[in-house]
């Protein structure tokens, strides 16, 4: 971008997104509930994403661009649809203590995070807990020879490549991007993936410490000194 | 991508109680099912694995090794697989045929996996039509009819016509078929050289001696079209390409033919002899009879011959070729080999020691006849076909189509509709060659094994295990047939289930196949009568469709003939001066006329062809039965007289005569083609091989009033004009710009930059298939694709006739003619003309015309060298398109990559195919070639995870790993260890447009033209 352009660029894109910021909030003041407020037809997973979080899953959606979900607020903040097993986080990651990596193994190794084969469930839900609702539905579907039709939380746009071991393994925490996942007894975007969500972490730097405290523990000494983190934000890292 | 990467993984195990299919469920959603998904609240699924498989992480590919079976070469392939899914065909850099190279055939065998039109379960015929149906019921129906064959004791009236292929399966299918009395299958292929063949096995003991030009000083083509598909074609061009490519010492190459082929045009000569003739020349050449004599039959002046044969003399080695179209091609094989045994060339050029079996038991054309006699008086009572289609691949005037009808039970095996099939009673859909187990023989000694990729996309199944299930549903039978499936049959042969797990990785072991006898041919040849006219026609066959069985590939129906540059369109070639004779241009319809059929397509002027023969290539014009793609065009099988070679009975091509006159109406030529010519540009530049030892340049840098100075600067030291870095403008960093490594900005590590060696070049256009495997290129040719939105323009390419292509790298072909083509006269004393080849895609330029006029920044600079388009921020203005100079940014008119427009280019199951690390462009986007910018992200990524950085030439663009020429080499040129480095600095290093100072990241190496000894050095 040379000196001049810059300066005729800079206002014109800050008038452009002052503009869709007021048209957004009028759209949300015209449809939008107050979040923070419990609605009358609100369900017992927003009810308890706002006990947990102290607001419910906002909606319904008004447009505000930059993600896959642009038909939502802040590119689908809070959006949580429902999973055809009712499968509880928290259960197995804070009183199980299970590391997100057992289930999802590819995440340190492939662009794709992986989800967890109908196998690995079975794997202790033959036994643990076959008596639970939630788990005879599990078991009815690997009994069929059917994988189990995750609804997808998660998606960045079509035209952005997203590796997910480049994050992970340059110790990005998951609860960095995904939020508590851990807390959540139906998991909830809890970031906006807009570009320039992705782009302050690219510009500033990642923070070790604040992925810690995302993640819901104090940083030790050591990782508080560490350096933040950043990378390339040429557009062909992710555009292509 | 490097060998050590690509190690193949163990084969899918069959024997796992769950059934792959089951569980290789796409893992995440493929780009091409999610383009609905982008603005839309409906919520996506997640499908995970039932059990995950071993060895497989998903969204990261495994490569699967085994054997290309596009053509009876028997090239390694190795096969990236994605969450199960096959999604590009690469070389396999182990295979002794092609060293890694793939020819746009072989890459394309993924369209045949992919085909929609492909059949999707077992059919049988009830009245008229064909009607789905079990494979239970399939299978049934075929064993009984087998069984009923024996015991009327019928075998001897039942005929198996199996595609040509090398390996087990031939000898496995007659061990079948004489369980049921039936005597051994009809191996056959419309497109083997079997006259040559034939001769070889006389001259050298070999059908298929190696052809090495490394040592010969001067290679002679008498019509051995060795580049357009004729023989073993990557092998060939390696080779090819390899000699031509040292430089100094490389073979001069002198073709001699009626029309220049793919092969002709890559020749330094041209001797335009009439078809047929080329066996007088070689008589003369032997001292039988007179030059002269011979110059008087080829109507070309005795003084080429007289230095035809001063050369070969001269030579101290030479490659002489024989191909030939007529019925004499035994013949002139058989004098060839003659005239290699005198000139000391059988052992150094001509290797039969080191020969390819892929042309063994190949049945002949008149074998074929004999066959039609056979059906025509009702002594065929059943008739199986696998894998190849004679009803369309045999001259219209055989018959076959009809003698064909008449058998009372037919059975098909093909995999996808064609002529022959539907004909037939039964369809029992074969696995394609990608999902099915076998084996090869390509070089005595070592096997290629042939595994399956993946699971099979339709409900097909192995002809090898339907044949089993058949035997084994006989009781007398079942006893001989133990193994469960074809894959339990094979295994045993390579040395057990261990040996064979062991040599999957390659798909290459010791060994060799089981051998079958190949029954001799009960027919003698056929002499007939050329017809009339006064034109010689060549019917040639398709350097990309090959006989025919190429057309339903979109690639490779939209990839431009290498010779004509035509695209879904049946042309007939002539020379400018019969056009003019005839009155016509480019364009305006003629109509061919022989003996046997007529056919009314566009003429199309082309300097390489006598003005006393026609051309027209075959392969197009199917009938509707072969699907939505193969129709384009017009069939030249109607055109030819049933012909063989006098010697082997060989199908021969090019030997009718017949007459031209100009049709009414015109059609508009489908080509990508702007103009034949340079115009003086210098895009494509040659040096002849004197002036280039004597360290002359032949083509001085193009001035014009106020051009700036430029210096030519390869790679890293290529400047940036400093203004047009913006932000990394730097005064100290001036000639580097931010590539220098010690810039401020710290950004530039690498410099990515290319290297194309026009040397070895041939314009095979392998490289512009790669481009569109790996890029999800769409094709934008179909019928259906242009009428909804350009009403004035209909059929097959209307989309390309007003340049709407998608190609981002093209094959450019130019003539050296200081006039226009049609009005080049042919001069018989003087025929010859140069013609260049030179691949065109983004340059990259370091000073790029199209970034400063983008206005939101979809393109830009990237540090490392790359002109970046981001698709998302593209506005679709166009503007950068027109600033480039080199033509080489196309714009995404109709959405061809929106699955719910008309002009959707990947009809399913194509999609398939696409690959998962490239956006599915979407309607109003400019593209362009991006360096294969996923690809250097996957080296990076890979790199990464392995804590180091990248190796030097550890990756490469698709384009780069597919040439069988070997002349596009791809790299860092920031760091002296990479090829490229070294490549830019060659003395024949050009870029193209130098004057505009790009400063372009393609380095071309000029072309080298080999003056005859005798000639004034010109270039």
């Amino acid at each position: 971008m040379t000196g001049r352009s810059k300066w005729v660029l800079i206002p014109g894109m800050v008038a452009v997104a002052t503009a869709a910021t007021i048209l957004s909030a009028f759209a949300r003041s015209q449809s939008a509930p107050e979040a923070q407020a419990p609605a009358a037809t609100e369900n017992a997973t927003q009810r308890a994403n706002r006990e947990a979080f102290g607001k419910a899953v906002p909606g319904p959606w008004a447009y505000s661009g930059s993600s896959a979900y642009t038909f939502y607020v802040g590119g689908g903040i809070g959006r949580s649809p429902e999973q055809p097993v009712k499968f509880p986080h928290p259960v197995h990651v804070n009183s199980l203590q299970m590391n997100c990596a057992f289930c999802h193994n590819a995440a340190g190794q492939s662009p794709d995070p992986g989800l967890p084969a109908v196998s690995t469930c079975m794997g202790c839900h033959t036994i643990v807990g076959a008596d639970r609702p939630e788990v005879q539905k599990l078991a009815a579907y690997s009994r069929a020879g059917q994988p189990v039709p995750w609804a997808r939380v998660h998606k960045v746009p079509e035209y952005v490549r997203f590796p997910h071991m480049r994050h992970v393994n340059a110790g990005v925490t998951c609860q960095t991007c995904h939020g508590q996942v851990n807390n959540m007894p139906q998991v909830f975007q809890a970031q906006s993936l807009n570009m320039g969500w992705c782009v302050s972490c690219h510009v500033n730097g990642y923070s070790p410490a604040e992925g810690v405290r995302a993640a819901g523990h104090e940083p030790d000494a050591a990782t508080l000194a560490l350096p933040r983190k950043k990378a390339s934000y040429d557009c062909a890292t992710c555009h292509y | 991508m490097t060998p050590d990467t690509k190690t193949a993984q163990d084969a899918p195990a069959k024997e796992s109680s769950v059934k792959r299919r089951d569980f290789l469920k796409v893992l995440g959603v493929t780009s091409a099912a999610a383009t609905a998904a982008g603005c839309s609240g409906d919520v996506e699924k997640l499908i995970p694995y039932l059990v995950s498989p071993d060895n497989t992480v998903p969204g990261v590919s495994n490569h699967y090794a085994t054997t290309c079976r596009e053509c009876p070469a028997g090239c390694g392939v190795i096969v990236e697989v994605r969450d199960g899914r096959a999604i590009k065909a690469e070389g396999n850099p182990a295979h002794p045929v092609n060293e890694g190279a793939l020819c746009a055939r072989g890459q394309s065998a993924l369209q045949g996996l992919y085909n929609p039109d492909r059949y999707r379960q077992p059919m049988k015929r009830e009245g008229d039509a064909l009607v789905a149906t079990t494979w239970d019921d399939a299978i049934q129906i075929l064993a009984q009819k087998l069984g009923e064959v024996r015991s009327r004791r019928q075998g001897d009236r039942v005929v198996f016509i199996n595609q040509h292929e090398q390996g087990s399966f031939p000898a496995f299918l007659d061990s079948v078929l004489a369980g049921y009395g039936i005597a051994g299958h009809l191996s056959y292929d419309a497109e083997a050289p079997l006259a040559t063949a034939h001769a070889n096995r006389v001259a050298y003991g070999v059908s298929w001696p190696r052809v090495d030009f490394s040592e010969a000083s001067l290679i002679v083509s008498f019509s051995a079209d060795f580049l357009d598909g004729w023989g073993l074609p990557v092998p060939q061009q390696l080779s090819f390409a390899a000699a031509r490519g040292k430089i100094e010492g490389a073979p001069r190459f002198i073709y001699v033919g009626a029309r220049r082929s793919l092969t002709g045009l890559n020749a330094d000569q041209w001797i335009p002899a009439r078809p047929g003739t080329e066996l007088a020349i070689v008589h003369a050449l032997l001292g039988r009879t007179s030059l002269a004599a011979a110059a008087e039959a080829a109507g070309v002046a005795p003084a080429l011959l007289e230095g035809l044969r001063d050369e070969i003399r001269a030579a101290s080695a030479s490659a002489l070729l024989a191909g030939g179209h007529t019925e004499n091609s035994g013949e002139l094989a058989s004098a060839v080999a003659e005239l290699n045994r005198q000139r000391g060339n059988v052992g150094r050029t001509i290797k039969p020691a080191e020969g390819y079996a892929a042309f063994e038991g190949i049945a002949s054309q008149a074998e074929v006849r004999g066959l039609v006699e056979r059906m025509n008086v009702r002594g065929v009572e059943m008739i199986l076909v696998r894998g190849a289609n004679p009803a369309f691949t045999t001259p219209a005037s055989l018959g076959f189509a009809t003698a064909f009808a008449q058998v009372p039970f037919k059975v098909s095996f093909s995999s996808i509709p064609d002529e022959t099939s539907a004909l037939c009673d039964l369809i029992l859909p074969d696995h394609h060659a990608l999902e099915s187990w076998g084996d090869a023989e390509p070089v005595r000694g070592t096997l290629s094994l042939q595994q399956p990729v993946m699971d099979p996309v339709f409900d097909s199944r192995s002809t090898a295990d339907v044949l089993l299930a058949v035997a084994k549903s006989d009781p007398t039978l079942a006893a001989r047939f133990p193994a469960r499936d074809y894959r339990g049959w094979l295994a045993p042969r390579l040395g057990g289930n261990a040996a064979l797990r062991a040599a999957l990785p390659t798909a290459l072991t010791r060994g060799s196949v089981a051998t079958r006898t190949v029954p001799s041919s009960r027919a003698t040849p056929l002499r007939a009568n050329r017809g009339d006219g006064e034109f010689h026609l060549l019917t040639y066959l398709s350097p990309t469709l090959g006989d025919g069985r190429g057309a339903n590939k979109p690639w490779l129906q939209e990839l431009p003939d290498p010779v004509t540059k035509i695209c879904w369109q049946t042309v007939v070639e002539m020379h400018a001066e019969t056009a003019a004779a005839l009155g016509v241009a480019d364009g305006d319809l003629v109509t061919v006329e022989t003996g046997s059929g007529s056919l009314t397509a566009p003429a199309l002027i082309y300097i390489g062809i006598r003005p006393d023969t026609i051309a027209v290539a075959v392969g197009r014009g199917h009938g509707a039965a072969a699907g939505r793609y193969a129709v384009a065009g017009a069939n030249a099988y109607a055109l030819m007289r049933q012909a063989e070679d006098q010697r082997s009975g060989a199908a021969v091509y090019g030997a009718s005569m017949a007459k031209l006159s100009k049709a009414t109406g015109n059609a508009r030529i489908v080509t990508i083609e702007g103009s034949g010519r340079q115009h003086g540009r210098g895009i494509a530049q040659a040096v002849a091989l004197p002036a280039l030892l004597a360290g002359e340049e032949s083509h001085g840098p193009h001035t014009f009033v106020g051009q700036a100075s430029a210096e030519f600067l390869p790679g890293l030291r290529s400047p940036i004009a400093n203004d047009a870095q913006g932000d990394l403008g730097f005064p100290g960093s001036r000639d580097k710009g931010m590539y220098d490594p010690n810039h401020w900005s710290g950004a530039a590590k690498r410099r990515w930059a290319m290297t194309i060696d026009l040397a070895k070049c041939t314009g095979c256009s392998a490289c512009v298939t790669a481009c569109y495997a790996e890029n999800n290129i769409p094709t934008v040719g179909a019928e259906w694709q242009g009428p909804k939105v350009l009403p004035d323009r209909v059929g097959f390419g209307a989309n390309i006739t007003r340049s709407r292509e998608m190609a981002w790298i093209r094959l450019e072909r130019y003539w050296e003619l200081d006039r226009e083509p049609k009005d080049v006269k042919f001069d018989p004393a003087h025929p010859d003309f140069e013609t260049r080849f030179i691949p065109m895609m983004c340059q990259h330029c370091g000073n790029a015309p199209c970034e400063p006029v983008c206005p939101v920044f979809a393109t830009y600079h990237a540090p490392n060298g790359l002109n970046v388009q981001v698709y998302n921020r593209c506005v679709g203005t166009r503007y950068c398109s027109n600033n480039c100079p080199y033509k080489v940014r196309y714009f995404n008119w109709f959405g061809y990559g929106e699955v719910n427009r008309p002009q959707y280019a990947f009809p399913e199951p194509l999609h398939w195919q696409l690959n998962p690390d490239v956006t599915v462009r979407g309607k109003g986007v400019m593209e362009k070639c991006t360096f294969c910018v996923q690809r250097i992200k996957e080296g990076e990524n890979r790199a990464a995870l392995a804590g180091r950085e990248l190796m030097a030439d550890e990756v490469t663009t698709a384009c780069a790993q597919a040439c069988p020429s070997r002349a596009i080499v791809f790299g860092d040129a920031a760091d002296e260890a990479w090829t490229v480095t070294q490549l830019a600095k060659d003395r024949r290093a050009y870029h193209v447009f130098q004057e505009l100072n790009t400063f372009t990241a393609v380095v071309y190496l000029k072309k080298v033209n080999h003056p005859a000894p005798s000639a004034s050095v010109t270039a």
